[in-house]
C-alpha cells in the first residue's frame, strides 16, 4: 500500500513538469547532418603560373641584324598610358637595333634637327603622316579621343605600303567610370570607338567589353587563359598567355591570334567561345591587342607573355615597308650619294637647294656625300637635265624614259604619262631594288632643278603629279611656295597638305628602364 | 476516538501523498521553461558593431536552453569580410545544438547571403533580393616610397601588392563558394559558373535556383525554426531584449560625402563581401 503511495507521489510530482513539457517540446533537435565548413586552412591564394627562368624566351633578335627601323608611339589622342609601361615592349625592340619615336598632340611645336624650336604650320595629323614617312610600325594604345579622317587614310596607306600597325586597347583604361570607394574609377571606356574607326579599313574590331572566365583563370575573374591561334609568327613558341582585364577582338577573314576557351565569356553577352582577345588583319599587317596590362611586370613573367612580348616586337619590325615618292624627303634608308653628271656638274645653287634634304637624312642618321662612282651600301640621288649623259643615261634607261632631246618634237615621254612638254616640269623617279633606291630629279635647266631639289628636301610635294614611282612637278615662277598661285597643277591627290615641313627631331630612343646593372 | 482520528490520517494521507507531490510537481513544472524562438534582425551592413551585437545574441541563444531554435532576419548588402566570417562561424556553432532559419526580408546579399548558407533553412520574401556572391576591394596603390613619409617595408604602408591583394581575394571567394556549395547541398540547382557572375537574383529566382528554400513571410521562417526545433507553443522573441544589448549602434559604416550624401559604398578601403548598388552620385 505505501508502495503505491509512494508511486502516485512520485507521478504527481512528475506529472505537471511532464505535461508541461510535452505541451511545449515534442522532440529533440537533431542537425540534418554534419555541420560542414569550408576548408578555411587549405585555401591559398591562387599563384600564378611564371615564366621559366630567363634564357626560355626566344629573343629573335638576338639572331637577327639589327633592323634600324622606326617604330612611332601614338601619343597625340589623349592615350591613357605610361611611356614606362610599354618597357617591357620598348626594350624587345630597342634589343633589336629599333629606334622608337612619338608623336604627340604638341607635335605641330616639334624642334628641328638642330635643335631650334619653331611653330609650323602643321597639325597632329601631318605631323604624324610625316613620322609615318619613315616609320616602320605605328603603335596606339588606349586613345580616347577619335582619329580624324585624314589619319584613317594616313595609316590606311601606310599600312598598304607594309608598314605594321599595333593597336593596344584595355577596358581599365577609359575615360568613363564609376564613383565608388571616393574614387571616380575609369571603366567604361571611349577608346573602342576611338580606334575601331581606325581599325575598320583592316577587318578589325574591337567590342566593348571585357573578358571574363569565372572558372579557370589567373587569379581573377578577369584575368583570362589565352591559348595561341594564328599566325604562326605571332604564335610562335606560345602554349599560353594571360590577359588581365582584355577587351575582344572581332574580325571576319582575319586570324584570331589569341583566343580563349569556351568558359571565357564576353561582359557584353555573357556569352563565350572563341573569343579572341588579340587578332590579326587578313594582310597581317595590322595587329589588335585587347590588353595592355600584360606587357607590366609583373604580368610580363606570366606564362608565356614574356614570349608573346618578343613576338610583338619581332611583328613591328618584320614588315616590309614600300618607298615611294610620297615619303619624301625619306625615301632613303641608307647614307645617300648625289651623283652628278660630267656633263652637268652639280652647281653651287642646287648644293644649297640639298640642304633641306640633307637636313632631314642627317637628321636620321644618314649622311649625304656627292660622288661620281656609287658605291655599296647607299642610295643613290641623280640629278640631271633632260639632256643625254654617259653617268645618268644607265639610270633614266632602266626607268623607260625618253628624253626630248630623243624626239623629235622635242617632248619628254613619260612611262604611264605620255608625252609632255617638258617646259616648266620637274621630273622625279624612284627605283628601288634590294641593294639600293635610286631618286632620280630631271629638270630643263639648273634654275629649275634647284627648284626641285628645294621641294624634294622639303617634302613639299604638293604641286607634283605621283603616280607610282614616278613624280611630275610644276617648276618655275608661281610654283614652290607660293602655293596660291598653282594653278595647272591644282590637283587634290590627298598625298601633301600647303605646309613646310621640316625633318623630325633626332630620332633618341625613348625611356626604358635599363635592366639593372649588378651592384660592385 | 478511532473513527475522529481515522479521517485525520485521511486529510493527512492525502496532504502528505496528493497534494503536497502535486504542489511539488507544480512547481517543479514552472522549472520547465517555455521554449523561445529568438530573433535577431539584422538591418544594417556586417561591420565590427553589428557582427558584435550580433555574436552576443547568437552566444545569448547557445548558452539559454529556453532558446530554442533562432531566426535571423536579415536586410543587409553584406559587409566586411572579417566579420561576416565572424558570424559565418558563431551561427556553425549554434547550430550544433540549435537550428538557425534565415528571413530574407529584403535584401541578404554578399556577406548577408553568406550567413545565410549557414543556416539550416532560408525563407526568403518573393522580390528580396539575394545573391551577389564575391568579394569587392579597393586595390592598393602601385608600389613608391615618399620622401616625407617613411616606412620599414615596401608593403608597410599599404599591406600588400595589387597582386596579392586580388589573390588574397580569390582565396576569400573560394571560401564564399565552398560554403555555399556545404551550406546549400544538394539543394542548389545551379553550378559555379553562375553562382560566380557576382549576380541578385529575386527571391522567387533564388527558389529555382536552391539558394533558398521557401518563399514566405517572418511568422513563417519562425514556424519553420520551431519545427526544427520540435517545439510549440513557444514565444517569439527578439534576442537583442533577452540579451539585454542596448539600441543598435549606428556606426557610419557607408562614406558620406562632404556635401552629407551617404553613398552605397563603405568610407574605409578594405576587403568586402558587400553589394553596391548603381549609384549616381547623390
Amino acid at each position: 500500500m505505501r508502495r503505491y503511495r509512494i508511486l502516485a507521489a512520485a507521478s504527481l510530482l512528475i506529472l505537471p513538469a511532464l505535461l508541461r513539457g510535452l505541451w511545449y517540446y515534442r522532440g529533440f533537435y537533431q542537425p540534418a547532418e554534419p555541420i560542414r565548413l569550408p576548408s578555411f586552412t587549405q585555401i591559398e591564394p591562387p599563384q600564378p603560373p611564371l615564366t621559366p627562368e630567363a634564357g626560355t624566351t626566344e629573343s629573335a633578335g638576338q639572331a637577327e641584324e639589327l633592323s634600324g627601323k622606326v617604330i612611332v608611339i601614338d601619343r597625340a589622342h589623349s592615350n591613357q598610358f605610361q611611356l614606362p609601361e610599354l618597357d617591357t615592349l620598348t626594350q624587345a625592340l630597342l634589343t633589336r637595333g629599333a629606334t622608337l619615336q612619338e608623336v604627340n598632340a604638341g607635335d605641330e611645336f616639334e624642334s628641328n634637327s638642330f635643335g631650334s624650336s619653331e611653330a609650323l604650320f602643321a597639325f597632329s595629323s601631318r605631323s604624324l603622316q610625316s613620322r609615318l614617312k619613315y616609320a616602320s610600325a605605328y603603335v596606339v594604345v588606349a586613345p580616347q579621343s577619335t582619329f580624324s579622317e585624314a589619319e584613317i587614310q594616313h595609316v590606311a596607306r601606310f599600312v598598304s605600303r607594309g608598314g605594321r600597325l599595333l593597336v593596344v586597347l584595355d577596358p581599365t583604361r577609359g575615360g568613363g567610370g564609376i564613383d565608388i570607394f571616393g574614387f571616380v574609377l575609369s571603366g567604361s571606356a571611349q577608346d573602342v570607338s576611338s580606334v575601331n574607326l581606325l581599325l575598320e579599313p583592316h577587318d578589325l574590331a574591337f567590342s566593348n567589353d571585357y573578358l571574363y572566365n569565372v572558372l579557370q583563370n589567373e587569379g581573377n575573374f578577369r584575368n583570362v587563359f589565352l591559348s595561341p591561334g594564328e599566325p604562326a609568327d605571332l604564335t610562335g613558341n606560345l602554349s599560353q598567355v594571360v590577359f588581365y582585364a582584355a577587351r575582344s577582338v572581332a574580325t571576319r577573314q582575319g586570324s584570331a591570334v589569341l583566343v580563349g576557351d569556351d568558359a571565357t565569356f564576353s561582359s557584353s553577352t555573357d556569352r563565350g567561345g572563341g573569343l579572341a582577345a588579340v587578332a590579326a588583319s587578313p594582310d597581317g599587317r595590322v595587329l589588335a591587342v585587347g590588353d595592355l596590362t600584360f606587357l607590366t611586370p609583373p604580368y610580363d613573367r606570366v606564362a608565356d607573355n614574356s614570349q608573346f612580348i618578343q613576338n610583338l616586337a619581332a611583328f613591328l619590325l618584320g614588315g616590309d615597308r614600300e618607298q615611294d615618292l610620297t615619303d619624301l624627303p625619306y625615301l632613303f634608308t641608307r647614307p645617300v650619294q648625289v651623283l652628278t653628271s660630267a656633263a652637268f656638274p652639280v652647281q653651287a645653287e642646287t648644293l644649297r637647294a640639298l640642304q633641306s634634304l640633307q637636313a632631314s637624312l642627317t637628321s636620321r642618321g644618314l649622311p649625304m656625300s656627292i660622288t661620281s662612282e656609287p658605291s655599296e651600301g647607299h642610295d643613290l640621288l641623280v640629278t640631271a637635265l633632260y639632256k643625254p649623259s654617259d653617268e645618268t643615261d644607265p639610270y633614266l634607261a632602266s626607268l623607260g624614259l625618253t628624253l626630248p632631246d630623243d624626239q623629235a618634237d622635242g617632248m619628254l615621254e613619260v612611262p604611264g604619262f605620255g608625252a609632255l612638254d617638258p617646259q616648266g616640269i620637274g621630273l622625279l623617279a624612284a627605283v628601288q631594288d634590294p641593294e639600293r633606291t635610286t631618286l632620280v630629279m630631271l629638270a630643263e635647266d639648273e634654275e629649275s632643278l634647284t627648284q626641285l631639289a628645294e621641294n624634294v628636301g622639303q617634302g613639299f610635294l604638293s604641286e607634283c603629279v605621283l603616280q607610282g614611282l614616278y613624280g611630275l612637278c610644276k617648276l618655275g615662277e608661281g610654283a614652290g611656295f607660293q602655293l596660291e598661285e598653282s594653278l595647272d597643277f591644282n590637283f587634290d591627290f590627298g598625298l601633301e597638305e600647303p605646309a613646310i615641313e621640316l625633318p623630325p627631331t633626332i630620332p633618341v630612343p625613348l625611356t626604358a628602364t635599363p635592366p639593372p646593372a649588378p651592384l660592385p | 476516538m478511532q473513527g475522529q482520528a481515522q479521517p485525520a490520517s485521511g486529510v493527512k494521507s492525502v496532504l502528505l501523498w496528493v497534494l503536497l507531490p502535486l504542489l511539488a510537481g507544480l512547481a517543479l513544472a514552472t522549472r520547465v521553461p517555455r521554449p523561445v524562438i529568438g530573433l535577431i534582425y539584422l538591418n544594417d551592413s556586417i561591420y565590427a558593431y553589428t557582427a558584435r551585437d550580433m555574436i552576443s545574441q547568437l552566444d545569448y541563444a547557445r548558452q539559454h536552453p529556453e532558446v530554442r531554435g533562432v531566426v535571423l532576419v536579415m536586410d543587409s548588402p553584406g559587409g566586411t569580410v572579417v566579420d561576416t566570417e565572424a558570424v559565418y562561424l558563431e551561427l556553425a556553432r549554434l547550430r550544433q545544438s540549435k537550428p538557425v532559419v534565415t528571413m530574407a526580408q529584403g535584401m541578404i546579399a554578399s556577406g548577408a547571403f553568406y550567413l545565410s548558407v549557414g543556416t539550416d533553412y532560408v525563407v526568403a520574401g518573393p522580390s528580396a533580393i539575394i545573391g551577389n556572391i564575391g568579394v569587392i576591394s579597393q586595390l592598393p596603390p602601385p608600389p613608391e616610397v615618399y620622401e616625407d613619409l617613411a616606412s620599414t617595408g615596401p608593403y608597410k604602408l599599404f599591406g600588400s601588392s595589387r597582386d596579392a591583394q586580388l589573390r588574397s581575394m580569390e582565396a576569400i571567394k573560394q571560401a564564399f563558394l565552398q560554403a555555399v556549395q556545404l551550406g546549400r547541398g544538394e539543394r542548389l540547382q545551379i553550378g559555379p559558373q553562375r553562382l560566380l557572375t557576382g549576380e541578385i537574383w529575386l527571391g522567387t529566382e533564388a527558389l529555382r535556383m536552391g539558394l533558398v528554400d521557401e518563399v514566405g513571410s517572418v511568422s513563417q521562417s519562425v514556424e519553420r525554426a520551431a519545427d526544427l526545433a520540435r517545439v510549440a507553443h513557444y514565444r517569439v522573441v527578439d534576442l537583442r531584449q533577452l540579451a539585454e544589448l542596448p539600441s543598435a549602434v549606428t556606426y557610419f559604416f557607408f562614406y558620406e560625402t562632404p556635401e552629407g550624401v551617404l553613398t552605397p559604398y563603405p568610407r574605409q578601403p578594405g576587403l568586402y563581401l558587400l553589394y553596391v548598388p548603381p549609384w549616381d552620385g547623390g
